[in-house]
């Protein structure tokens, strides 16, 4: 038997042992066999380490065969484990030789020796040992060589708890870890994960050295880290994928690298979380290891990921069973069914578990419950207007997508907060939508009756949650839930009879035929589709558990504080962090701040820029006329102005990450709608608030959706006729503007029709025929709400799903949205967004007695009118001739009625602003001069003012109020006709 | 036992009243005397350079700076449609916490002349007395009965609260150019 064939074996062994059924001897006893050979090879090469390992786990085996064990899960797990170790050495690429690990070998070969001879005790006695050799062989891979003896010894003599604690598949808390360290680093992973996603993304695009190598040093420093966290897991398959990576282009690889990249997110949040879940990992590696070896589609290994799938829907009925039947503590992963290690487990969450029929007390963030409840309840809102129009078009994508979103939110959120039953019924809903959305069921009858049952109790229970809240925190538990989970499921599996009743709980084995049947069949045809579909299996699973694990929510709240926490500094630290190699145990230098002290730090200063001018421009300092104050003076203001700087720094953070979702994004809807999308990104490093990032990627994701959905041409031919390449482009632009930051979403797709949004807003009675709409006001339609869950809307191109949400997000920001089109050639949305907390440049204008600021950039000039260029139209509108151009003239006086103000134009300025490409004259009495002020809002009572964007601290400490150029366009336009009558006034004064 | 029982009819007296016993700060404000619950009171500052913000209700008078924050002016006189009048020495400002809605707002009230503060019982106060249309006593929370003096208890909120000031746009400018 030569190494390579040995090899292969090991992987073929350990892809089946995750899979084999206690039950299965078939199976068995072609793994006993795979266990023998190996054996047999490591006796032939000398390794004797290698060869007491094997030959007892095959006598494991032997005695799981004959029904000698009386724990065989714990039994097929050690064996899992032994290879798995196997599997790791063999990895690491290295020559399983007896010299590179003497130490070990000694131990676990004796202990294995010791344990062999005339084995009719427990299976338990055996696991520890083997165990223990596995584990060595696991720490190898990262620890140094010479380990010393004695930890190893313990390991040994402890029970077999310890192994418990040394499983860690997501959600079981690995031991001995410092708790400081392990959040910190999984508060790191997140940002690590979305900087792998962009390497990935990049390199799909063009080949580059650097990039590659950062994506090794990615992953080489997240296995060392992971090991050195313990979780063991994620450290096997990062470890794949590098070995991976290396010896395949990843630009080859995006898929998997994708698909890695998801579990690591699922595994990391599961982790952050606390909570228990099924993540395969085997499952994942196996994947990976397939693309190692050239994609080559082994029917057997084809097999076995459907086989994967079905045993992971069967744990996920396992667990569904167990959340009906609450009193129950079914700890359903395959591996510990004994007592011990559901103890362990218990332990390790510090929970208690409450049974879901009694009434359960809210605990943790309160806010962040209050904040689940009013979304929620939009979102239910949404779904009633969803399903109504499912009800005539059940097979309508977007509208079971939106609907299918709203559950999965729901759910989410509902599982950082803690609300079990609202997670696992806003679950049940998710996965039969899912079916309906796939095509596998018709959401029609009983299935929409089901739906729409599940939004009103999930109505309900928001609002008892609601009440809870205002009341003590105590839930009280609801009636009919679980009738109508039960209900739920099996319309989701197209039965009649809930299959609870036919499942006791206490026999998961007998399942997996049935299951396979329901979920693997239906996905043979697409082993990567099967795929996919059992990693969102797997992560619902994770997410049920949160509820059976009865995670006290306090913790999850905390463990969400901090991943949602990390400021712009601290996302900065980590991205570089994660670049050095051993950056992981270094306790990195960054504080966490709470963005209300933040937020105070940054008025403050601004506060002490108002005071620094105020003192520097006093009359009594201006008089003293000596250099030394002067001097100093000028410091003061230099260090005052950086200090100023920093502060508004602090707060802003890059729009990139928010960006590289989209390009994500825009890569699977193109798949899905089987198009083919370039994406590119430009000026991802433009900096916005981050609450604003934080705020914008909601509307983005809407407006590159309907890029892509819509915007796009559906058929390629159609690009092509009309002379377009047939890759449809789509851009995303961050970039500053006039004091503003701008987004833009441009495609090259179809374009909007004019004509049809104009029939469709008649027929909707949002205009009247015959009036006269520019092209932007006829755009603007789109964003009526209302105006796009028609379902003609498909002939208008498809634009408008969720884009009234879009503008509302936006103008929530102060900000605004534009749209560009031309039918066949494409459109641009533009995102406007105010900085907030920006200094700008203004120019102090005085009106009359008073004096208003005019950002400097939105002024194109001023200048004093001759008398001629002044021409009047219709008596109505004055116009200023400048250039060739005509410009209306407006009077600020008259339109903010400030007395004393200079009327007669030829003696007084007129000021020419722009705004959106529209030049309008302001009429002011004089320039005062130019100087950087602070913006300030007026506050909650005085906002919404036409013309007036803020105000402004003046160095003589009064304020100054900010013109706002868009507004007063508008303003001036709008009271034209107003505006006039006053001057009529005024003149006859 | 007294005291429970004198509790109990001071209740009764005062019932559907909103108006409690407590610290009031009183203020003069056209001869008349008026009382703000002290736990609103920010603070109490002497008159300062006002900005006025055009399209705003004629009882805006406009904004100041608080020491850096920008917080709206109320003239209480226009609020309550009496004869505007010459700020004197003795005019101030007193900042007061609004709670609308929504948020806590902080705004500043023009009054005549800030008097002293009074602890008022609650047998002290009696409810606002019905004028019929003629007069709004929305605003009136109770009438407090302190040494042949009457003081009016405002209700902040009311005052001041939800969407007052935001009147803005066509409508208030008409008023002003009126």
């Amino acid at each position: 038997m030569t190494d390579m064939a040995m090899h292969e074996t090991v992987e073929q062994l350990s892809a089946s042992l995750v899979l084999v059924e206690a039950d299965d001897y078939p199976a068995l006893t072609r793994v006993h066999t795979s266990l023998e050979e190996i054996s047999n090879w490591a006796q032939s090469g000398g390794h004797d380490m290698l060869q007491s390992a094997t030959s007892s786990a095959a006598k494991l085996i032997e005695q799981i065969i004959l029904e000698e064990c009386d724990n065989p899960a714990v039994a097929l797990d050690v064996v899992g484990k032994t290879v798995t170790a196997l599997q790791e050495i063999i990895r690491d690429g290295r020559d399983i030789s007896k010299s590179l690990f003497p130490n070990e070998l000694e131990i676990s070969g004796d202990a294995a020796a010791t344990a062999q001879p005339d084995n009719d005790n427990t299976a338990d006695a055996v696991s520890a040992e083997i165990q223990a050799a596995a584990d060595f062989a696991a720490n190898d891979t990262t620890a140094d060589t010479d380990n010393d003896v004695e930890p190893q010894a313990q390991q040994q003599t402890s029970d077999s708890d310890t192994e418990e604690e040394q499983v860690t598949h997501p959600g079981s808390l690995p031991s001995n870890i410092d708790e400081g360290m392990y959040a910190d680093f999984l508060g790191r992973q997140p940002s690590v994960l979305q900087e792998m996603e962009e390497l990935v993304l990049f390199l799909e695009k063009q080949d580059d050295e650097e990039k590659r190598e950062a994506l090794m040093r990615l992953l080489h420093t997240m296995k060392g880290e992971s090991a050195l966290m313990g979780l063991d897991d994620i450290q096997r398959l990062c470890h794949a994928t590098e070995d991976l990576v290396n010896t395949t282009h990843p630009g080859h690889l995006v898929d998997v690298l994708l698909n890695v990249k998801d579990w690591l997110g699922q595994a990391f949040d599961s982790y952050i979380n606390r909570v228990a879940s099924d993540l395969d990992v085997q499952s994942m590696i196996d994947t990976v290891n397939q693309a190692s070896a050239g994609t080559q589609e082994d029917s057997e290994q084809q097999d076995q990921q459907i086989c994967d799938q079905a045993d992971s829907t069967q744990q996920q009925q396992d667990d569904d069973i167990a959340t009906v039947d609450a009193g129950d503590t079914i700890d359903s992963t395959v591996v510990d069914s004994d007592t011990a290690a559901t103890d362990t487990a218990d332990d390790a969450t510090t929970s208690d578990v409450a049974d879901a029929g009694e009434p359960m007390k809210l605990e943790g963030d309160l806010g962040l419950v209050g904040d689940f409840v009013t979304e929620s309840k939009e979102h239910l809102d949404e779904a009633d207007i969803q399903l109504l129009s499912i009800e005539t078009d059940p097979e309508n994508k977007d509208t079971l997508n939106a609907l299918f979103r709203v559950f999965h939110t729901i759910k989410g959120v509902a599982g950082f907060v803690g609300l079990t039953e609202i997670t696992s019924l806003a679950h049940e809903a998710e996965n039969l939508l899912d079916k309906a959305r796939k095509g596998e069921i018709l959401l029609a009858g009983a299935a929409i009756d089901a739906t729409f049952d599940s939004v009103d109790m999930l109505k309900r229970m928001i609002n008892m949650v609601a009440e809870a809240l205002a009341s003590d925190g105590t839930l009280p538990c609801t009636a009919g839930l679980t009738d109508l989970t039960e209900r739920i499921k099996a319309v989701a599996d197209g039965k009649e009879v809930p299959q609870t009743d036919a499942t006791p709980a206490g026999q998961p084995g007998r399942k997996v035929g049935q299951i396979l049947t329901d979920a693997g069949k239906a996905t043979e045809d697409d082993v990567a589709q099967a795929l996919e579909k059992q990693q969102e299996v797997g992560q619902k699973i994770g997410e049920i558990l949160v509820a059976e694990g009865k995670v006290p929510a306090k913790d999850v709240a905390q463990a969400l504080r901090q991943q949602k926490q990390p400021a712009a500094a601290d996302t900065a630290a980590a991205s570089t962090a994660s670049l050095t190699k051993q950056a992981g145990i270094q306790v990195k230098e960054a504080v966490k701040v709470d963005a209300d002290r933040l937020d105070r730090l940054v008025d403050a200063i601004g506060e002490l820029v108002i005071a620094e001018s105020m003192v520097s421009q006093a009359e009594e300092i201006r008089k003293l006329d000596s250099t030394h104050v002067s001097r100093q003076m000028s410091l003061l203001d230099k260090i005052t102005r950086e200090l100023q700087e920093m502060g508004m720094g602090l707060r802003m953070v890059p729009v990139r990450q928010t960006f590289q979702k989209m390009a994500r994004l825009v890569r699977d809807l193109a798949k899905k709608a089987n198009k083919s999308v370039e994406f590119v990104m430009n000026g991802e490093d433009t900096e916005l608030d981050k609450t604003v990032v934080d705020k914008i990627g909601d509307p983005l994701v809407h407006m590159v959706r309907n890029a892509v959905d819509h915007g796009i041409e559906p058929d390629k031919q159609q690009r092509i006729d009309a002379g377009k390449s047939p890759t449809a482009k789509v851009e995303l632009r961050a970039f500053h503007k006039e004091g503003n930051i701008h987004i833009e979403i441009a495609d090259d797709g179809r374009g909007l029709n004019k004509e049809s949004i104009i029939a469709k807003a008649k027929e909707k009675g949002l205009i009247r025929e015959g009036d006269n709409l520019s092209d932007r006001d006829i755009y603007n339609l789109i964003f009526e709400p209302g105006f796009s869950t028609a379902k003609q809307i498909t002939d208008v191109s498809g634009r408008g799903v969720g884009m009234d949400v879009v503008k509302r997000n936006i103008e929530a920001l102060r900000g605004q949205v534009e749209i560009r089109s031309e039918l066949g050639v494409g459109t641009t949305f533009t995102i406007r967004l105010p900085l907030t907390l920006a200094i700008i440049d203004g120019m102090v204008i005085r009106v009359g007695s008073e004096r208003y600021i005019i950002p400097t950039l939105s002024i194109v000039r001023s200048i004093r009118p001759q008398a001629q260029d002044i021409a009047s139209v219709f008596n109505k509108g004055e116009m200023l001739t400048q250039e060739e151009h005509l410009i209306p003239l407006f009077r600020l006086a008259n339109m903010y009625n400030v007395p004393n103000a200079e009327s007669d134009p030829t003696k007084a300025l007129v000021v020419i602003i722009e705004d959106d490409g529209k030049q309008v004259g302001l009429l002011a009495d004089e320039l005062l001069g130019q100087q950087q002020i602070v913006i300030k809002n007026l506050g909650e009572t005085m906002k919404g003012i036409p013309g007036l964007s803020g105000g402004a601290i003046m160095p003589d400490g009064r304020v100054g109020l900010i013109l706002d150029a868009s507004g007063l366009v508008k303003l001036a336009t709008t009271y034209q006709q107003h505006t006039m009558e006053n001057i009529s006034q005024l003149d006859s004064q | 036992m007294t005291e429970t029982l004198e509790s109990v009819a001071v209740s009764e007296k005062t019932a559907g009243l909103t108006a409690q016993a407590g610290k009031y700060l009183t203020f003069e404000l056209g001869g008349e005397e008026y009382g703000l619950e002290i736990l609103k009171v920010q603070e109490i500052i002497g008159m300062m350079n006002v900005t006025r913000v055009p399209r705003t209700p004629s009882y805006v008078r406009g904004v100041i700076n608080l020491r850096g924050k920008v917080i709206p002016v109320v003239d209480l006189r226009l609020k309550f449609s009496m004869d505007s009048q010459e700020d004197t020495e003795k005019t101030c400002i007193i900042v007061v916490q609004i709670t609308t809605a929504t948020s806590q707002v902080i705004t500043g009230i023009i009054v005549d002349e800030v008097s002293e503060v009074l602890d008022i019982a609650g047998d002290q106060i009696e409810p606002p007395p019905a004028f019929g249309t003629t007069v709004d006593t929305d605003f009136i929370m109770g009438m407090g009965k302190i040494d042949q003096k009457v003081v009016m208890l405002l209700d902040v909120d009311k005052v001041l609260g939800d969407g007052e000031l935001a009147m803005v746009g066509q409508a208030s400018d008409t008023n002003n150019s009126k």
